[in-house]
């Protein structure tokens, strides 16, 4: 029962949302089918679907590279090419479009004005670029995985290098192309910084539109609950993927013969991969260093916002602890009495995870005026939030420790006379420590870099990085939202340097 | 051995990183002969067989199939157009089709279907067309892989290490269905083995491999009884050297008596007998002595005491007129003469 609390802050306010719109009825319909919600539906559709075949493409054509030719030094691309992974989107955006248009860093420096990109394109590009690394990683993943024996066996019999690369590879990636992509589509729905910057009306800047500007939020509420409606259908369907993707029944003991590149196939990958990096890695930080440069005088420390610096640190310190306190049960539950209970629960907290922010928030905004009174916007409604829907990073990881744990060694503390919660307390969660650390690592990293929650709960005064990025930037003072982009990536860099190295680590 | 040669490859050399996988292999394989590669692990006998199939380019050497160069001066034959089949050892069947569209996958043309029953039929798994491979027990995967191979009728079969994934039990039906398959196919197979017993008891001719050459190639018995150097007979089975002292005409003393050869050896020699060529006879005046007795049934090792206190085992079948502690004399059947060591 105890870890069923865990989910409770999230699970009862979107509950409550959903009463509160049905009790709401002849609006809510009203809302729900009228003209301006399905155009919204249509660019929304439209954007997800333009960002997933560009990710598919992207990342599938760099995996291959990276993974199946003699280009030299595709270790150091695969690392480059998964880079941008850590840059959050609203980041990538605020480049792109901080550099082009005529107030742009380009028509700055070369005199000429250049078109603005936003909108559709720049969102498409943004949003690209922070998403494709997902496809690459599970398809790089599994292209490592396929037996080379298969297309040995396929090239034995007859088969051309292209058909078997039709007829053998592609379906056995299939699964992880589609994971790949359903990943994408999710987070491309769920984005709200990118397109909020970029000034596309997708459905979380009309939620959040919606929710700023006007008395009666009921529209929010409603086209909240459509988009947790339609994210749950990907949910749902992403399981299924995953679920079937099992078609790997034994590590290949032989790593696949590479392809080896003629002149022409290597100057092309490299050209394939260098634009990709230079896009969604080398671009995005040589703009924001550049506006830290071109800071009129300004002295650099000036422009960092010292306080959101603080918020952004209490808040995902903060969020890492309670995140790593909860999943001690949830882990717990799941490896040591697996039942049918503990597996709902499992699944609910990756649900928790994968739902868009900004439903989150609009759910727990309106109950917590409504039945939290003096907690309205505190602190404490903001963190328990965080720590719910990052609560899946910090189990995933502890989980994988605790796997690792022979029950045996449980087993003998209790017959050492220790009870089950001294046996938790001294030999459990010590053994786990380190997986329950990293995944703390995790959440403290992604809550970082946060953005529509933080907006909707904060308490009035609590600022951070994230905040502080998009207000400058939608008020178009991007020298001061670049200082605090740089900032941001300057402390994400430390807690994922220590999940690089804790992961070397564990595979050396 | 009058059929045409199936395989010829000369002098083959490949190295790794500069450690040598082959050096100068040699091998003939006539067609309808199943062949068997016998070595120890690392001895390149896997390289040399994907070097066949075309999966890994030698760095000198040449390579003919079926009378036509596939590898060798300047010529590089890639793998779909060799006509070779291959069984892999975790068989690679693809995991998405269906046993049929497995079979098929080689296979051209309006008869492939017909193609496919045939086969199926070959390998007694009527009716499991339809199956999908994860359906299917090792044995039954196996026959897939072998009926995969077999239907667009290559010049050879190559299976690698094609038991190794089955349990014991089911490993001993599996060498006689195959063989008899492969042989009901007219097929010529060369496999890899690192197993003794399953080289000999499947292989028309046993080649035994070691550090990326052929040291030996033969009849089963011919390897077996006649192993070419020392290392070749303790690779192949259990073995006794002893020293001996040999004479002009190949007459050659030991401490088991005298014994009569072919070696054109003269002076001190390495004797190796197999444990079944040593025959105790129960003797009370005997001078040796049986001090132990591993018994497995069908057979047994007698571990037997000579009066210098070295021990010979002795291989024999039920002798209810041995136990231990008995006085024996002992006999030598057969020997093998190598210059001493």
């Amino acid at each position: 029962m105890a870890a069923v609390l865990v989910l409770i802050p999230i699970a009862l306010p979107i509950g409550a949302l959903v009463v509160r719109v049905l009790g709401a009825s002849g609006d809510a319909a009203s809302v729900l089918f009228s003209q301006r919600t399905l155009e919204l539906l249509a660019r929304s559709a439209l954007l997800t679907a333009l960002v997933t075949v560009a990710a598919i493409v992207i990342g599938v054509g760099a995996a291959w590279i990276t993974v199946r030719t003699d280009l030299r030094g595709r270790t150091v691309w695969g690392v480059l090419v998964a880079m941008p992974l850590v840059i959050p989107s609203y980041v990538i955006a605020l480049s792109f479009l901080s550099a082009s248009g005529p107030r742009g860093l380009f028509a700055r420096i070369t005199g000429v004005s250049q078109p603005v990109l936003d909108g559709l394109p720049g969102a498409w590009l943004a949003l690209t670029l922070s998403t494709f690394p997902y496809v690459f990683l599970i398809v790089a993943a599994a292209l490592r995985r396929i037996d080379p024996a298969l297309e040995d066996a396929a090239r034995g019999l007859g088969a051309s290098r292209r058909r078997v690369f039709r007829t053998i590879t592609l379906p056995q990636l299939r699964p992880s192309i589609g994971a790949g992509a359903l990943l994408v589509a999710l987070y491309t729905l769920s984005d709200f910084g990118a397109v909020s910057l970029m000034r596309f009306d997708a459905f979380t800047r009309v939620i959040y539109a919606q929710y700023a500007g006007r008395l009666d939020r009921t529209p929010a509420a409603v086209l909240s609950l459509a988009l947790i409606g339609i994210a749950l259908v990907i949910i749902w369907a992403e399981g299924r993927t995953r679920g079937s993707a099992t078609y790997f029944s034994h590590r290949p003991k032989r790593t696949a013969t590479v392809r080896h590149l003629s002149r022409t196939e290597r100057a092309a990958a490299i050209i394939a991969l260098g634009s990709v990096v230079t896009a969604g890695l080398v671009l995005p930080v040589l703009v924001l260093v550049a506006w830290m440069a071109d800071g009129d005088g300004l002295v650099i420390a000036s422009m960092i916002d010292w306080g959101a610096v603080g918020g952004s640190l209490l808040g995902s310190s903060l969020a890492a602890g309670v995140a790593m306190a909860a999943a001690i049960p949830v882990v717990v539950l799941a490896v040591r009495y697996r039942n049918r209970a503990s597996a709902w629960l499992e699944r609910s907290v990756f649900v928790a995870f994968s739902l868009p922010h900004i439903t989150v928030a609009i759910a727990v905004v309106f109950f917590s005026v409504r039945y939290l009174g003096p907690f309205y916007q505190s602190l404490t409604v903001l963190i328990v939030v965080y720590a719910t829907v990052f609560l899946a990073q910090a189990t995933g990881s502890a989980k994988a420790s605790l796997l690792q744990v022979d029950p045996a060694v449980e087993e003998a503390s209790r017959g050492l006379g220790h009870g089950p919660w001294a046996t938790l307390r001294s030999v459990t969660i010590p053994l786990i420590r380190p997986g329950l650390l990293a995944g703390g690592a995790l959440v403290f990293l992604t809550t970082m870099k946060e953005l529509p929650a933080t907006l909707l709960l904060r308490p009035t005064g609590f600022d951070t990085l994230a905040v502080d990025i998009w207000s400058a930037g939608n008020e178009l003072l991007f020298a001061q939202a670049a200082a605090s982009a740089l900032v941001l990536l300057a402390i994400s860099a430390v807690p994922m340097f220590l999940l690089v190295v804790r992961q070397k680590d564990a595979t050396a | 051995m009058t059929n045409p040669p199936a395989i010829i490859c000369h002098g083959l050399t490949k190295s790794y990183d500069g450690t040598p996988a082959l050096n100068g292999f040699d091998l003939t394989v006539h067609q309808g002969t199943i062949v068997s590669l016998l070595g120890p692990s690392g001895c390149g006998k896997t390289t040399a067989l994907r070097s066949i199939a075309g999966f890994e380019s030698s760095d000198a050497g040449t390579i003919r199939i079926g009378g036509r160069t596939v590898f060798g001066s300047g010529v590089d034959v890639a793998p779909e157009k060799r006509r070779v089949g291959m069984v892999f050892q975790e068989y690679a069947l693809f995991p998405h089709m269906t046993v049929d569209r497995n079979i098929a996958y080689g296979l051209q043309g309006e008869d492939a279907s017909s193609r496919v029953g045939e086969v199926l039929d070959l390998v007694g798994l009527d009716g499991f067309g339809g199956r999908m491979p994860h359906e299917l027990s090792g044995g039954e995967q196996q026959r897939v892989a072998l009926a995969r191979a077999l239907a667009p009728k290559p010049e050879v079969v190559l299976l690698d290490e094609p038991f190794s994934n089955l349990d014991a039990p089911q490993r001993d039906r599996m060498r006689r269905e195959v063989r008899q398959i492969l042989i009901d196919a007219g097929a010529t197979a060369v496999f890899v083995t690192h197993d003794q017993e399953e080289a000999l008891s499947i292989a028309d001719v046993v080649t035994v491999m070691r550090d990326g050459a052929i040291v030996q190639a033969g009849t089963p018995t011919d390897v077996y009884s006649r192993p070419g150097d020392p290392w070749t007979a303790s690779f192949l089975g259990d073995s006794v050297f002893l020293d001996g002292m040999a004479e002009i005409g190949g007459k050659v003393a030991t401490a088991l008596g005298e014994i009569q050869s072919e070696t054109a050896e003269r002076g001190p020699v390495t004797v190796m007998v197999r444990p079944e060529w040593i025959i105790p006879h129960p003797d009370p005046d005997g001078n040796a002595t049986v001090v132990d007795r591993e018994y497995f049934g069908h057979d047994q090792m007698l571990l037997i005491e000579r009066p210098d206190g070295t021990t010979v085992t002795s291989r024999v079948g039920a002798r209810p007129d041995l136990s231990r502690g008995d006085r024996v004399t002992l006999s030598i059947d057969e020997a093998v003469v190598y210059p001493a060591t």
